[in-house]
């Protein structure tokens, strides 16, 4: 069932990845030279605001950026010993959905309402798997009984709209993992739904990823969700990435003051504070990207150089890389 | 699904009301007598007065309608003041060809149409979609009498492609197709441009919509996507357009019949009402609004069989 990689070598590995956009008002870098690794069986969090460059990240590596007025500006995203970013379009169809799925923020909207769901599970087993009719409803029926959906061979039946959005996501993420996928991409998959219901969904999203070894790219601005459920995150800032650590490290030593900022702004129970904290100033525009590290102008901490030169994304510890001039900085997060 | 449709025929029934009472007091306010009309030019006033009493016509306009709704629910729509033959048989012979030519022209414009919508729609902003904008905009603001007679110079007249003139017989004959390829060519001329703007329109929506992302991720072909994800939610507004537009083409086609001389309710109403035939012009609308209303019912059960939520909502 799991795919077939040595030990710690990445299953997917997206380097220097530079997603472009052309629109009206200019260039627009969405995402700008990032890099990074998942591996089988472990979840990979990118944490950033809206308009960082996260979903953008992830719709190239499905080949799903629209172009125009995307333009693959550079990098390579490596999987299964060949660059995604230079395959044909069929060659992209047949891995899109088999072998590398996705999952959407919003699972009101992003099943088709004029068919039934298992219809909708059905297609993608018969288009990768060659399956047919019966078995692919069979597998369709087992994948919802998978998701942990009530009668789950009377709901195959069912149209989205009989539905509600915590059932929608879990039958996006059935239809996802129909073809035994070996990444799987979750753009932030609870976002949308009930605080509860996000518990749910990512505890089944933990536990199929157990049973199955799926590698898992979780994408979302909320750092509670990377507590729980990353091994890894990459903090992604304008198109970025700001720094990269595994999860215990992040929490407990994080180096980049934006990252810094994220986790000061998070309510906390254990802590006497009248109002919670936030990071000065706005995202910057496309069109006034800072000449030097893009978060110098909210930056508390930065300095001349700051302004001039952009810090390279570089190792301070095992594992934990930080693209700041003042890193490393000791007990920052303290 | 039975429901949906009851309701439907149930709405009907005010609207035929309606359809009735209003083409009864148009012809009330038609500067000419019929009863003048049957006498002739040379009849005294007398004869005049007499005919005018034995249609009932001294009566008070009131009661006159109530005897006329009276008939028609007994399926009695009078005799032709011009043929003296019913007006039931008249209608019942012109029927058969109008549906024909509805049914012809429906059958290639609607797909046409539709596919010039959705080639627009994925090329959009491209030659292709010019081409296609263009086309309908010139078949939506083209009179269709003009559509129809250059189509009868060209293709009929000078080149003798095509008949031009009535019907040639059932459809499944040879010269039955023949008769029906020029009208309804012309009807279907003015058709295709609101139903390809509307694909187009509805298909570009579609496309940007979440669940189409999702089809792309699970690694369907692209032509699938187009075809079985994107089209089939950008038919349902099609299809309501289809059914607003139906009087646009029944007017289309009593101007198409007149043209072609096709021997459809459209021709029979036109010579009827120039001839002040009050009875058969009657029928005529009447039954020109029947098809409207067919035309809309069988919409409805198209929309409630594409759309799933319709039937959810009763």
């Amino acid at each position: 069932m799991s795919p077939a990689t040595p030990d710690g070598a990445p299953l997917l590995a997206v380097r220097d990845l530079k997603t472009h956009f052309r629109t009206d008002r200019g260039f627009y870098r969405a995402v700008d030279g990032v890099s990074f690794e998942v591996r089988a069986g472990r979840t990979l969090g990118i944490v950033g605001e809206s308009g960082c460059g996260k979903s953008v990240t992830s719709l190239s590596i499905m080949g799903l950026v629209p172009e125009p007025p995307g333009i693959r500006a550079g990098g390579e995203i490596v999987f299964e010993g060949a660059d995604l970013l230079r395959r044909s379009r069929a060659e992209m169809e047949l891995i899109r959905g088999a072998k590398i799925a996705m999952i959407f923020q919003e699972p009101m909207t992003s099943l088709n309402p004029v068919y039934r769901v298992g219809e909708q599970i059905v297609e993608g087993l018969r288009r990768h798997r060659r399956m047919g009719r019966t078995q692919a409803r069979e597998r369709a029926i087992e994948m919802l009984r998978l998701v942990k959906i009530p009668s789950p061979e009377t709901r195959v039946d069912s149209y989205p709209h009989e539905m509600s959005g915590g059932m929608r996501q879990r039958v996006m993420i059935a239809l996802a993992l129909a073809c035994d996928p070996q990444v799987l991409i979750a753009d932030e998959p609870t976002t949308a739904l009930d605080v509860t219901i996000q518990a749910q969904i990512l505890d089944l999203l933990r536990d199929l990823q157990k049973r199955l070894g799926t590698a898992i790219i979780l994408i979302t601005h909320d750092l509670g969700v990377i507590a729980e459920t990353a091994d890894e995150v990459a903090v992604m800032y304008a198109g970025q990435i700001v720094e990269r650590a595994d999860v215990r490290t992040l929490f407990s030593d994080a180096q980049h003051p934006y990252t810094l900022g994220l986790l000061a702004s998070i309510p906390r129970l254990d802590e006497d504070r009248a109002r919670l904290e936030t990071i000065e100033g706005m995202v910057p525009t496309p069109d006034a990207m800072p000449a030097g590290c893009r978060f110098a102008p909210r930056c508390a901490m930065a300095a001349a150089r700051c302004l001039a030169e952009t810090p390279p994304l570089s190792a301070i510890g095992e594992g934990h890389l930080v693209a700041c001039w003042r890193a490393p900085v000791e007990g920052a997060a303290a | 699904m039975l429901n949906h449709v009851a309701s439907r025929l149930a709405l009907s029934a005010p609207v035929l009301f309606g359809v009735l009472l209003f083409g009864f007091l148009l012809l009330q306010l038609v500067p000419a007598d019929p009863a003048a009309i049957i006498a002739g030019p040379t009849a005294s006033p007398e004869l005049i007065a007499e005919i005018r009493k034995d249609l009932g016509l001294d009566r008070p306009v009131v009661v006159q309608f109530a005897l006329y709704m009276w008939r028609v629910l007994q399926g009695d729509l009078g005799v032709s003041l011009i043929s003296n033959t019913r007006v039931t048989e008249d209608l019942g012979e012109a029927i058969g060809p109008t549906v024909e030519l509805m049914v012809a022209c429906l059958v290639w414009a609607i797909p046409v149409g539709i596919a010039l919508g959705a080639i627009a729609a994925v090329n959009r902003g491209r030659v292709l979609d010019r081409l296609v904008i263009a086309i309908s905009v010139a078949g939506v603001s083209t009179p269709v009498f003009f559509i129809g007679l250059i189509l009868m110079q060209y293709l009929g007249y000078q080149w003798g492609l095509l008949p031009f003139i009535g019907r040639g017989g059932p459809l499944w004959t040879l010269p039955g197709l023949a008769a029906i390829a020029l009208p309804a060519l012309t009807l279907g001329l003015i058709f295709i441009g609101p139903i390809a703007r509307m694909t187009r329109t509805a298909a570009l929506e579609v496309l940007n919509a979440d669940h189409v992302r999702t089809a792309r991720a699970k690694g369907l072909a692209e032509r699938t996507v187009i075809l079985k994800h994107v089209l089939r939610n950008a038919l349902i507004p099609v299809v309501t357009l289809i059914g607003l537009q139906a009087g646009y083409l029944l007017g289309g086609a009593v101007v198409t019949e007149t043209i072609y001389s096709w021997p459809g309710v459209g021709r029979l109403a036109v010579g009827a009402i120039l001839a002040s035939d009050f009875p058969l012009a009657q029928g005529a609308i009447l039954v020109l609004a029947l098809a409207f209303l067919t035309i809309n019912l069988i919409v409805d059960m198209l929309y409630a069989a594409l759309d799933p939520r319709v039937k959810a909502h009763g």
